[in-house]
């Protein structure tokens, strides 16, 4: 009776399986009803985020937007599949692939790896992917970087001012961060190379300190490492790395002490922390999304190339200080104009790549 | 051959030469690591430095130590072999935070302060699953128990503006989640591992879903943090003021620890809870309501899951997704760890805590070269071997995970 049950359920299984697999978009499939009905095929552009959630307050909602103002001044199709877990990447890719999508977009660096598999899967299909360029470059895919060094370098050098001024006896910058990968690193070294910049010119002795949580989703743990980091008489707490991050910037709020935003002006995201932010390290991935997909739309995508934010291109920046104007000192703001202009001039090594 | 040499090494014996070798060790890394002139400074953030003791010199001495208290254990025998692991896992802790902040500075209450605050959302999580699986019933949906709680915070102290409500509609969503896997499990009989399984996978959809379509939109996921809970007095005292001026979760947690015990092991109800896991159908005999206990302390888990829960969310002052991130599941190693009781779960956590706490120092103040992962993985290594029985035995409810069928 069972054994009967068990083979019944197989064979079900099967012919579901059977059934439910996304048809192979083979040309003998009604050929001559599909141009009457649809006279110009919209552009479709598939964005798979990375573990967090496309409302992050971070980089899958920036990426995101950047698929809406398209969506809205181009005139493409956007849909987004959230990935709930690294074993979603692959399916996510394979989903937007097997529906014919010109563009598909990958969020993130943790991505890396299952893009290019679905790339070479995939060759007719575009990818592009956000913090990842590859080596050698595949053909069919658009790398988008961000030299986030020459914006985390003036940041970092500004919070070592502002730990300064409120705290000249023992100055400490403190990062919370969430895990120990290349996109992440690239900041905490700029950031480090910033404080130690500042102590050079002004001959102080700010110290530069913070944790690597692990985890991009754990803000409560983030919360934890943030107080304990300021036990240890950290001012100034730059949250770097999701959730995470955010939670380090709620414990400086809960201590009295200043912060700093990461990906984009957290100000507008953080509505319990933004009264003690300075600024934030903005990675302007809207801007460069919009830019890829209008490229790809206009036939000029750069698949096998890379796009490369920076100050200079404005793919980068700094956000503005919001509350905190009238606290960064004068000469500070000064200082902060001419280390934008030296970087892009290339004449401040940002520490980033490390040699 | 193998009779007669486990009738020699005893386990108290192993025991004993574990200490001596733990001793050894702590003497050789002080002789070989540290400088002789160099001292471990441990602050506090108000009144500066507490003390500063020779590290090598200090190691040499609790090495020794350790090492006396091993060799007694193997020539004469502790009475308590609970004691002897206490003073040499005292004194190996002490070793290595000594070790470790060697000419550095160290604030240590805030230290402790981030073990408690760490420890706080395992242990409720852990008393949840006592409950539970001392009346026999397994409870793996902690996590989306949890889950569900820190949503309900969130969405109640919106909504009414005040925090306290938030944490009750926790604790009331998580027990209504519990009285799904109460139905699920005990009435229905459905494998206790798929119900809880379920309840998690539906905890993480529905909390996303309900928070990008409802929460969000209509502004409700931004109340702000709790406000800390100061005990008058207390909060004033030298040292260990700080503690008393915490998440309000972290003193509801301290209390819950004594009462789950007087609860479990000194009440009519803990003892019929009790016969229920180990022996059901002997309890029904002499006239026990098996089914009316597990549904019960069922439910009891589950409102205290809910207080867990909200610590997560009503301390960050906004619902995220998954932002139990797995801690439900670590509740419940602790719970194995301390051996099915409020109190060793609660130092299991503890335990937990440190190591969490630790790496984050090893990070920052005293920037040790090893990678922070080794540690993060020490709580879960010395779980496996509790598991696999080399230093103590987990010893579960004999009746959990079966359900029960009356005859």
């Amino acid at each position: 009776m069972r054994k009967w049950m068990f083979v019944t359920m197989v064979m079900l299984l099967v012919v579901s399986l059977l059934t439910g697999c996304p048809k192979p978009a083979t040309p003998t499939e009604a050929p001559t009803a599909a141009p009457t009905t649809a006279p110009a095929k919209k552009f479709r552009v598939g964005m798979v985020s990375d573990v967090g959630g496309i409302d992050d307050r971070s980089f899958n909602e920036n990426t995101w937007k950047g698929v809406q103002d398209a969506i809205e001044k181009l005139g493409i199709e956007g849909k987004f599949l959230e990935s709930q877990a690294q074993a979603d990447y692959e399916t996510n890719i394979t989903e937007f692939a097997e529906q014919g999508y010109d563009l598909i977009i990958t969020v993130g660096f943790l991505l890396g790896d299952a893009t290019a598999k679905m790339a070479k899967q995939y060759p007719d299909t575009k990818f592009a992917i956000v913090d990842y360029a590859y080596d050698p470059p595949i053909p069919n895919v658009q790398g988008i970087i961000f030299n986030v060094d020459e914006a985390a370098f003036p940041v970092g050098y500004l919070a070592a001012a502002m730990a300064d001024k409120v705290d000249p006896a023992d100055p400490k910058v403190g990062y919370v961060a969430g895990m120990q990968i290349p996109p992440v690193e690239q900041f905490i070294v700029a950031y480090e190379a910033g404080v130690k910049y500042y102590n050079e010119k002004y001959g102080k002795n700010v110290q530069f300190m913070g944790v690597y949580v692990g985890d991009f989703e754990a803000p409560d743990q983030g919360k934890v490492q943030g107080n304990s980091l300021i036990d240890e008489g950290v001012d100034v707490i730059m949250g770097v790395g999701g959730k995470t991050g955010n939670g380090g910037l709620a414990a400086a709020k809960e201590r009295g002490k200043l912060g700093v935003g990461v990906d984009v002006d957290q100000y507008y995201t953080l509505p319990n922390e933004k009264g003690i932010l300075i600024t934030s390290t903005m990675k302007r991935l809207d801007n460069a999304v919009f830019g890829v997909i209008k490229n790809a739309l206009e036939g000029n995508f750069g698949g096998g190339g890379v796009y490369v934010g920076t100050l200079e291109n404005g793919g980068v920046g700094l956000a503005p200080f919001h509350d905190m104007e009238d606290q960064v000192p004068d000469n500070i703001k000064a200082d902060l104009e001419q280390i934008q202009k030296d970087i892009i001039a290339g004449k401040i090594d940002t520490g980033w790549p490390p040699k | 051959m193998s009779k007669k040499w486990r009738e020699i090494l005893t386990r108290e014996k192993i025991l004993g030469v574990v200490c001596m070798v733990i001793g050894l060790v702590i003497i050789t890394v002080a002789a070989l690591f540290l400088k002789s002139g160099e001292v471990a400074t441990f602050i506090d953030e108000k009144i500066g430095t507490l003390f500063a003791p020779p590290s090598q010199a200090t190691l040499y001495a609790l090495g020794t130590l350790c090492f006396f208290v091993g060799g007694w254990q193997l020539y004469r025998g502790f009475r308590s072999t609970g004691v002897v692991l206490g003073a040499v896992g005292f004194l190996m802790v002490a070793s290595f935070l000594i070790a470790l902040t060697s000419g550095k500075q160290l604030n240590l209450p805030g230290l402790l302060q981030t073990t408690l605050t760490s420890a706080t959302p395992l242990t409720l999580g852990a008393l949840s699953g006592v409950f539970c699986e001392r009346a026999g019933v397994v409870n793996i949906a902690i996590e989306g128990m949890m889950l569900f709680g820190a949503f309900a915070a969130i969405a109640a102290s919106s909504l009414s503006g005040n925090h306290w409500i938030g944490m009750l509609a926790a604790i009331l969503t998580s027990g209504i989640i519990a009285v799904l896997h109460a139905v699920l499990s005990i009435t229905y009989k459905v494998d206790q591992i798929i119900s809880g399984t379920v309840i998690n996978i539906l905890a993480a959809g529905a909390t996303r879903y309900l928070k990008l379509r409802l929460l969000s939109p209509a502004g409700l996921n931004s109340p702000g943090p709790i406000a800390n809970m100061r005990i008058p007095v207390l909060v004033d005292l030298p040292i260990v003021g700080k503690f008393f001026d915490n998440n309000p979760t972290v003193f509801i947690m301290l209390v819950l620890v004594v009462v789950v015990t007087f609860v479990i092991f000194y009440t009519p109800w803990g003892l019929r809870t009790r016969s229920v896991g180990e022996h059901p159908r002997a309890a029904d005999t002499v006239g026990v309501d098996v089914i009316r206990m597990r549904y019960v302390n069922v439910i009891i888990g589950g409102l205290i899951a809910g207080i867990g829960g909200s610590y997560f969310s009503l301390g960050l002052g906004q619902f995220e997704d998954n932002m139990t991130h797995g801690q439900g599941f670590i509740a419940l190693a602790a719970m194995i760890f301390g051996n099915w009781t409020p109190v060793g779960s609660f130092l299991a956590a503890l335990l937990f805590g440190f190591a969490d706490a630790v790496q984050g120092k090893m990070q920052s103040v005293l920037r040790v070269g090893l990678p922070p992962e080794f540690l993060q993985m020490a709580p879960y290594i010395l779980t496996m071997i509790v598991l696999a029985g080399v230093i103590g035995r987990a010893i579960p409810p004999a009746a959990d995970g079966k359900p029960y069928e009356k005859q």
